[in-house]
């Protein structure tokens, strides 16, 4: 399930620029709101971006300090946990190759 | 009027004017297309959705040639990495542009640089089934 997860996902980043009435957000958060339970149960770390890109779809005429700064802490929580497995498979890596 | 003149003169060498209106709209969104902050928030958050799955990946145990199909490949590692880093550059690039210009439409480069990686993320992932079971 997580490769059609992040399908939709990229597909939704191209899509939003191209959005103007409010109309053309409802089928988007339908859809949006109808995987988010898939999400929780099958990719719950993507829960959250997915919760978050809901949220900012609903405000669309603004986005609040509020939602960036709860952005910023997920980009912390993730980074974080990336360099951390980044750095384990790098190190591994060079201690196997040749 | 310049860009109408480059799509015209495109359509010279193109199958018939029948693709103007297409190419038109086309180089339009290209050129003219401004991000707003709600899309730039959309597109951290997906990018970040693509950054758990990589973390989730480089996890794995390192394949050892006995313990596949689900390990860590180190060239799909190498091709991984650099990615996620480049595209978390453009993400804070992107959101810093939203924090200090709140509520303004911003130029569309900050945003393509983003996207850029999220592509090359999404490409990795589909093609060696990272993500799925």
């Amino acid at each position: 399930m997580g490769p059609i997860i992040t399908l939709v996902l990229t597909a939704l980043q191209q899509l939003i620029p191209a959005l103007g009435a409010a109309s053309q957000l409802s089928p988007i958060l339908d859809l949006l709101a109808k995987i988010l339970p898939i999400v929780i149960k099958e990719a719950m770390d993507l829960a959250p971006m997915v919760k978050n890109i809901i949220e900012a779809l609903r405000n669309k005429d603004a986005v609040t300090p509020e939602q960036l700064d709860q952005l910023d802490v997920l980009d912390a929580q993730v980074d974080a946990a990336f360099e951390a497995a980044a750095t384990d498979a790098e190190i591994e890596d060079r201690q196997v190759a040749p | 009027m310049r860009k109408t003149i480059v799509v015209l003169l495109l359509c010279v060498g193109l199958a018939g004017c029948a693709s103007f209106g297409r190419v038109q709209n086309a180089f339009s969104v290209l050129t003219e297309t401004q991000i707003s902050p709600t899309a730039a928030v959309v597109a951290a958050n997906t990018f970040n959705a693509l950054e758990a799955t990589a973390t989730n990946y480089l996890r794995l145990k390192r394949c050892t040639g006995s313990n596949g199909p689900i390990c860590r490949d180190p060239v799909i590692t190498a091709k991984i990495i650099p990615a996620v880093r480049s595209g978390r550059a453009s993400r804070d690039a992107l959101i810093k542009f939203v924090r200090q210009h709140p509520g303004q439409l911003g130029a569309s480069g900050l945003y393509d640089a983003l996207v850029a990686s999220t592509n090359t993320l999404q490409a990795v992932y589909a093609q060696y089934g990272i993500g799925g079971k």
